[in-house]
């Protein structure tokens, strides 16, 4: 078993039983995405996955010595996190999410993405389950069973979220079309 | 293209668009040696308390004997928000009973009635049911559960962790499972539950939950008059917290009232949220507050009952 210790912290070696630092390496940018896609806000996004990485470090220190199921921990996680963080604004703003601002720099007004930001805005007007099991599916490509695990639902009931939503999404973007 | 292909090419032109930075990995190690610090202090500290209260149990046991289970109707309960500041459900006097060893006198004198009986009456009209068998109405750990799954409809609170009953009361902890968290359970509240009515076959009923020193709900006060909006609040520990806050009535399916999601957290921090509701029967309420969505949809939580259309 590999065992990474925290010198920078000085409290002593914790003992990981996956290398932390180096999934943190590996799989930030991907889980920072995710964050992105679901809140809408780079630096929640930054925040986000900076607490679950937090979280993971705490817990594996502990307990959690599955190196194989530190990615779906840090989803999950992740997920938790932006549900948090769009609850909270939940009083503040009573409509649906925004559509994304087109990335600082992006300067290429192509038809494309004006077509992909009419995509993301209609995905942005769906319920949050449905949006979250359609980002993880279409996002991550990640397997229903994995989706399910995720969100701490049943595979059966990420099918129907991912049906409903898609059918959804193919109605408001022929309203729009 | 089909609607899958038009998202699939949305949701990754788009997120390649962003260019993370490189990030702050030391600020992550720091930040989780920190919370390990934190909960090294909280298990030193609840070590130390039970400690204390091991103590203070053999003591008692020591100095006191079978001579101490004296039952009084209204002792004051602990602090928290079970603490009874006026009667409110004007109960009538026990049935004397014959032949008994103790003077079985129910508690319920001062306590609101939240769960599942809105009275004495109904809680022996249960009792002298064919079908109060099973149904777990006996079982203080059952109801507990019952009342913060079905009632207040916390779904993931489905497990009792600890059940201490003292008497005619009872202190249950409720929580959840989480798989991703090492695979364990994490407690949600201690409920607080009186027996309602006479022996052993008379039901439980919950009448409030001990303020844990991470989320308390002290306004409005325990058997306070209500009326809508209702100003409901208390203090809270904690990061990035979002409290849903909810009014009741037995009977009456769903919230009457319901405010969602006001920010909260720090350390020890005064919390305050306007909830209005409608519907309500005159009698008591029950007002719940959880915080959760970092490891569950609900991970703390506590409530109280209030008075409505009492005057």
């Amino acid at each position: 078993m590999m065992v990474a210790t925290s010198p920078e912290i000085g409290v002593g070696p914790a003992p990981l039983a996956v290398d932390l630092r180096s999934l943190y390496e590996s799989e930030r940018s991907s889980l920072l995405r995710l964050a992105w896609l679901l809140v809408h806000d780079a630096a929640e996004a930054e925040e986000i996955v900076q607490d679950a990485f937090v979280k993971a470090h705490v817990s594996m220190a502990r307990r959690l010595d599955d190196p194989a199921k530190a990615a779906a921990y840090l989803r999950s996680a992740v997920l938790n996190g932006a549900r948090s963080r769009l609850r909270r604004r939940q009083v503040a703003r009573r409509h649906p999410l925004a559509p994304i601002p087109p990335a600082a720099g992006a300067e290429v007004a192509a038809l494309a993405e004006l077509e992909h930001e009419r995509v993301l805005a209609a995905l942005a007007r769906l319920p949050r389950r449905q949006r979250e099991c359609l980002v993880l599916r279409y996002y991550l490509d990640l397997p229903v069973a994995d989706i399910a695990l995720a969100l701490g639902v049943s595979a059966g009931s990420v099918k129907t979220h991912i049906h409903r939503g898609l059918a959804a999404l193919a109605e408001l973007l022929e309203d729009r079309g | 293209m089909t609607v899958e292909d038009q998202l699939r090419h949305a949701l990754r032109d788009q997120a390649a668009s962003l260019r993370p930075d490189p990030g702050d990995w030391p600020d992550v190690a720091r930040r989780a040696a920190g919370v390990r610090r934190r909960r090294r202090a909280l298990t030193a500290g609840l070590t130390a308390l039970a400690v204390v209260a091991t103590t203070a149990v053999a003591i008692g046991a020591l100095t006191g004997g079978e001579g101490d289970q004296v039952v009084t109707v209204d002792r004051p309960p602990a602090p928290g928000t079970t603490a009874p500041i006026e009667p409110a459900t004007t109960l009538p006097p026990p049935p004397p009973v014959t032949g008994a060893p103790a003077p079985a006198v129910h508690r319920a004198s001062g306590y609101q009635l939240l769960w599942p009986f809105a009275s004495l009456e109904a809680a022996q009209d249960w009792q002298a049911g064919a079908d109060r068998q099973g149904s777990g109405r006996l079982d203080p750990a059952a109801t507990a559960v019952a009342f913060a799954r079905d009632y207040l409809g916390y779904e993931g609170i489905d497990r009792a962790l600890a059940t201490r009953v003292d008497g005619d009361d009872a202190r249950v902890t409720v929580g959840y499972h989480d798989a991703a968290e090492g695979d364990r359970d994490f407690p949600a509240a201690v409920v607080h539950l009186v027996r309602l009515g006479v022996g052993d076959l008379a039901p439980w009923e919950v009448v409030g939950t001990d303020d844990a020193d991470s989320l308390t709900l002290t306004a409005p006060a325990y058997g306070a008059d209500a009326t809508s909006p209702l100003t409901v609040g208390g203090r809270i520990t904690g990061v990035d917290e979002a409290l849903d806050v909810q009014v009741r009535q037995l009977g009456t399916e769903g919230p009457l009232g319901r405010a969602c999601c006001p920010p909260a957290g720090g350390e020890d921090q005064p919390w305050s949220q306007d909830v209005a509701f409608g519907g309500a029967r005159p009698g008591t309420l029950t007002i719940a507050v959880s915080t959760g969505g970092h490891l569950a949809p609900v991970e703390r939580f506590a409530v109280t009952g209030v008075r409505y259309g009492a005057g």
